[in-house]
């Protein structure tokens, strides 16, 4: 109280002096007013500042308004104390982000299986090196080679897994391969499926050639390769050797994990689920027919295998016998199927080639006229797209699978993951429209295109209603909605 | 000449009240000389590099190389647009020297294009650039604050939006009570980065020496990951440039230079090599650490890097990021409000938003409007695509700016030049300047031509209430009610020592001048100077 006093007084006494002055110029003050008007109107208006000091001093020196500015001072820091507090709460109560699961490297984008390198290359596994910059574009993480060891058709004892067959290559070649792909973050895994140019994969005796397989791992994952590749794996799976071909694969000394990989073909729903938790592969590659189309039953083992299995283990390519390009001639697009392969859980494995859409007895680098080379440039870039969306979009990573619709000839499902953007696809592989009414606890009206191989009716970015999806002959679309708070 | 006889009449009284005055005029004379350049050559530096170095090299690394579309491709593209900015440096260091007002390219474009091409200058700036600017740094600082808290989902909007708020209010406040705190913030924030970059090269250092330098050897490093494209490398021009905002921030204290024909240069030449320097050793850094494939799926450049080299301290690099956004927003805050001053001076703006606060000297007028538009900005959801669009007019006005120095140079070749560059180097600045500009249109039209449809909104605005000089009274009444008003709130008076400032004929009276005031009001000279 007394300091406030003494402050007044101060502020009194300074006005009595400043009054002084003012007295003193007004005479001045006046006459230069006059005379400023009349010789400059506009220099009038600028020269308008408000209160002066002294004039401001008076008016916001009392006791009111001292007052209010002090109210407005406490408002506002109470104000900025509640803000903190409510965002502190905000924070507190946010759900905290969902453990994203073990990602290995073949589980962040599509692998391609380049099974006939003279198909893909003349120059062999240089020529492989060579395409790693197109191989890059496309967001591929590994590469399945092979095979491309020496061996003679049906005999065990010309088996060397651990050497290149010169038609291919040479093992300083792979090594300078291994070397580029890495540096460009791609993997390379190596199919050493024994008797590729044989009868049987195995020389119908899987467990004579255990050893060799043994020891052939150990020499290439040496050597830098990432993963080794099988065919067949239910013959080799269920000999005695397995559980230490196995071992070599779970060792863990910091480095990225070695993949273990497979493929089995002719198995059942519950004969593909067996072998999957009794090998303990990385990777099961289960191959859907193409160009045949999809049957009811590789629909339910799709579905079957989906929700019984962690996504990390799953792979999905085209095509009943691996690589067999010569066989290849189109009833359903290639598009269709990559949507498919894109989409569901695990990892795409793509046959090469099957980025272009090729057809049977193209060469992938062969000029062609420029109808075809427009179709192949068209399928590449849905490609990409598939490829990118499936590289950033965590509900397509590693998001749940929830079936929405299902009919011998179409199929339709969900993917989401914590409060990411949800993705659903709805593929009709067959020759009538369909038209699905998809139900689920959180479907909005709504969805929004992001890839669709029917450009005219469902066009990509549009927005599409949910309630009743229509989707024509052989066609395929993803679409993808935000979290609902 | 109407303010001589104003100013003797006003000094003559407080002279004869005073016995001691000679002796007082003569001390407070030679503090005022002192302490009115209080900023030397490594201050200016530290201005001009603090201002520069923001978020920009945390985040623009992965558009650079992206549009680059390779690693030495992109570290010429940082050095490229480190020579451009210093060349535009000059250019403006010559007008800032020639035109010596507050307001920066502002002022320039008013005084060289005409008032209506000076206001449409400030009407872009003052109701989008600024604010949108400081709201998507602030945003930027919130996702950053509570990263470590969200590392692999998108924190709550709400609590981001909140927190972007609590930001700014409480820089604000900072900025309304105290220049000194101002600058002490900037100066404390300035240091956190640089210390990050610091750490950032230092581990880059360690890598190259570790033998982790594939993509810097020259076979590698110009081994494009996608085929070279014109646009594309206009693109990655541009996000460099943005990566180096804020070099022109020197021209709006020039008036507070020491000795500043030769200090302006000077911080010039020192400044913005060492941020180029800067800029491409963290570059250099980050490639050996992550493969540009990486790199371009990082939304985060330098926090990825953190995660892969520091281990359990990763943490630093988002707070850092957080701590130089943060300071982002201050030095906005601080910078706007010298336009105000300069755009309120010229009659483009309410006189109300150039006051200062009679005792702490901060312009809380013009603060509180940046604030509570930016305040608007962020609760629009709209704010990143306007941002957008009047990037590209900032970006324009940075081009007529340097072209006004070639037309002063024409209209007025006689005019005193304290420092005068070749024509060339206009020249240069203009054509690079030109080839963004025409890619940009290109690539973007409909964006740019929002930007400019927003910029002409400000076109009726300049005829109604700048260029109508005979407007109604009651009109006038209202704007002057409003503006007492205002003064009683914020107890804030015009500047009137900036103003005597322009007249250097007076410079003997203006020194009496400031005795009365500094007397009568018993207060301390520092203070005062820091108007």
């Amino acid at each position: 109280m007394n300091k406030e006093d003494e402050m007044k007084e101060v502020e009194l006494n300074e006005m009595d002096q400043e009054k002084q002055p003012m007295t003193g110029e007004t005479p001045t003050g006046t006459e230069k007013n006059g005379s400023v008007k009349v010789k400059v109107p506009e220099d009038a208006e600028v020269k308008f500042t408000g209160l002066s000091k002294e004039e401001l001093m008076k008016v916001a020196g009392t006791a009111g308004w001292v007052r209010t500015r002090w109210a407005l001072l406490v408002l506002f820091w109470l104000g900025w104390v509640g803000m903190l507090a409510g965002a502190i709460v905000i924070i507190v109560q946010a759900p905290r982000c969902k453990p994203i699961p073990e990602m290995h490297w073949w589980n962040e984008g599509p692998l391609y299986q380049i099974s006939n390198l003279d198909a893909f290359s003349k120059n062999g596994l240089k020529g492989v090196e060579e395409k790693l910059d197109y191989l890059s574009q496309m967001k591929v993480k590994g590469l399945v080679l092979g095979p491309v060891h020496s061996v003679q058709a049906d005999q065990s004892s010309a088996l060397e897994l651990t050497s290149i067959n010169p038609d291919f290559g040479s093992e300083s070649e792979l090594t300078s391969l291994l070397d580029r792909a890495h540096r460009k973050g791609i993997s390379i895994v190596l199919d050493l499926t024994p008797n590729y140019r044989g009868v049987s994969s195995w020389f119908n005796n899987a467990a004579s050639v255990a050893e060799k397989l043994k020891k052939a791992c150990v020499y290439w994952l040496n050597k830098g390769v990432d993963g080794i590749f099988l065919s067949d794996l239910n013959d080799i799976v269920n000999t005695y050797a397995w559980s230490s071909i196995q071992a070599i694969f779970n060792k863990t000394d910091g480095t990225p994990k070695k993949a273990l990989m497979g493929t089995a073909s002719s198995l059942s729903v519950d004969e593909t689920s067996l072998l999957l938790n009794q090998s303990g592969v990385d990777l099961l590659l289960t191959k859907l027919p193409y160009p045949a189309g999809l049957s009811g039953r590789q629909a339910t083992l799709m579905q079957r295998l989906c929700s019984g299995h962690q996504e990390a283990s799953l792979g999905w390519g085209l095509g009943q016998t691996a690589g067999s390009q010569a066989s290849r001639t189109p009833a359903l697009p290639v598009k269709l199927y990559q949507t498919l392969l894109f989409a569901l859980p695990g990892t795409p494995v793509f046959s090469a080639g099957d980025e272009l859409g090729l057809k049977a007895g193209e060469a992938m680098w062969e000029d062609v006229n420029s109808t075809a080379e427009e179709e192949r440039t068209a399928v590449r870039n849905f490609f990409k797209t598939l490829s990118d969306l499936k590289g950033k979009e965590r509900s397509l990573l590693h998001g749940e699978y929830v079936n929405l619709h299902n009919s011998p000839t179409s199929l339709a499902f969900l993917r989401l993951w914590d409060q990411s953007e949800r993705f659903m696809v709805a593929v009709n592989w067959g020759n009538d429209s369909i038209s699905m009414t998809p139900t689920n606890d959180d479907l909005p009206a709504e969805a929004r295109v992001r890839a669709t191989t029917d450009i005219e009716k469902l066009a990509v970015d549009s927005k599409v209603k949910l309630e009743k999806l229509e989707l024509g002959s052989k066609q395929a679309v993803l679409l993808s909605y935000p979290f609902p708070g | 000449m109407t303010d001589g006889p104003r100013q003797r009449g006003s000094a003559a009284p407080s002279t004869a009240s005073e016995d001691g005055g000679a002796a007082d005029t003569g001390n407070t004379a030679g503090q005022s000389v002192a302490l009115k350049k209080e900023i030397g050559l490594v201050s200016a530096c530290g201005i001009i590099v603090g201002n520069i170095i923001g978020s920009g090299i945390f985040v623009s690394p992965k558009g650079v190389l992206e549009n680059a579309s390779s690693v030495g491709l992109a570290l010429i593209v940082w050095i490229l647009t480190g020579i451009i900015t210093a060349i535009g440096a000059l250019c403006y260091a010559e007008l800032g020297v020639t035109i010596p007002k507050s307001g920066g390219d502002y002022s320039y474009v008013k005084d060289i294009f005409g008032g209506l091409a000076g206001f449409l200058r400030l009407w872009i700036a003052v109701l989008v650039i600024y604010p949108t600017n400081q709201a998507v740094i602030a945003l930027t600082f919130s996702n950053y604050v509570l990263q470590p808290l969200f590392p692999t989902c998108f924190p709550p909007e709400n609590g981001l939006r909140i927190l972007a708020a609590i930001c700014l209010l409480l820089l604000t406040w900072v900025n309304c009570s105290s220049v000194r705190w101002a600058t002490r913030v900037q100066d404390v924030f300035t240091a956190g980065k640089l210390l990050a970059l610091i750490l950032i090269i230092i581990m880059g250092i360690v890598q190259i020496c570790k033998g982790e330098y594939y993509w810097l050897e020259p076979a590698n490093a110009f081994e494009p990951f996608q085929d070279y494209d014109v646009g594309l490398i206009a693109l990655a021009f541009l996000q460099g440039s943005f990566a180096y905002g804020g070099w022109n921030f020197l021209n709006y204290v020039t008036e507070e230079l020491v000795d500043p024909y030769v200090n302006l240069p000077r911080a010039i030449f020192i400044s913005i090599p060492l941020v180029t320097f800067v800029y491409v050793f963290a570059n250099i850094a980050y490639v050996t650490a992550m493969s540009p494939q990486e790199l371009l799926a990082s939304n985060a450049v330098a926090v990825t890097f953190g995660e892969k080299l520091l281990g359990v301290m990763s943490w630093i690099m988002p707070i850092s990021v957080a701590l130089s956004t943060f300071g982002g927003v201050n030095g906005s805050l601080f910078t706007s409000s010298r336009l105000f001053f300069a755009g309120a001076r010229e009659g483009h703006l309410p006189s109300l938003l150039a006051m200062i606060h009679v005792k702490r000297c901060t312009p809380i007028p013009a603060l509180l409007f940046t604030c509570i538009s930016t305040l608007l900005m962020l609760c629009t959801s709209d704010m990143y695509t306007l941002i957008n669009y009047v990037g590209f007019i900032n970006y324009l006005f940075y081009g007529v700016t340097v072209a006004g120095q070639i037309v002063l140079r024409i209209k007025q070749p006689d005019m005193h030049r304290p420092i005068k560059i070749s024509l060339v180097w206009p020249v240069i600045y203009l054509l690079f300047w030109a080839f963004l500009l025409i890619f940009s249109l290109y690539s973007e039209p409909v964006v740019c031509g929002i930007g400019l449809a927003i910029m002409l909104t400000g076109v009726p605005v300049y005829f109604l209430g700048v260029y109508w000089d005979n407007k109604p009274q009651c009109f006038n009444t209202f704007v002057d009610k409003m503006t007492y008003l205002g003064q009683k709130f914020c107890v804030v008076v015009y500047p009137m020592e900036e103003v005597k400032k322009t007249d250097e004929s007076a410079e003997g009276i203006e020194l009496k001048e400031q005795t009365a005031p500094l007397s009568a009001e018993g207060e301390e000279t520092p203070k005062s100077a820091d108007c």
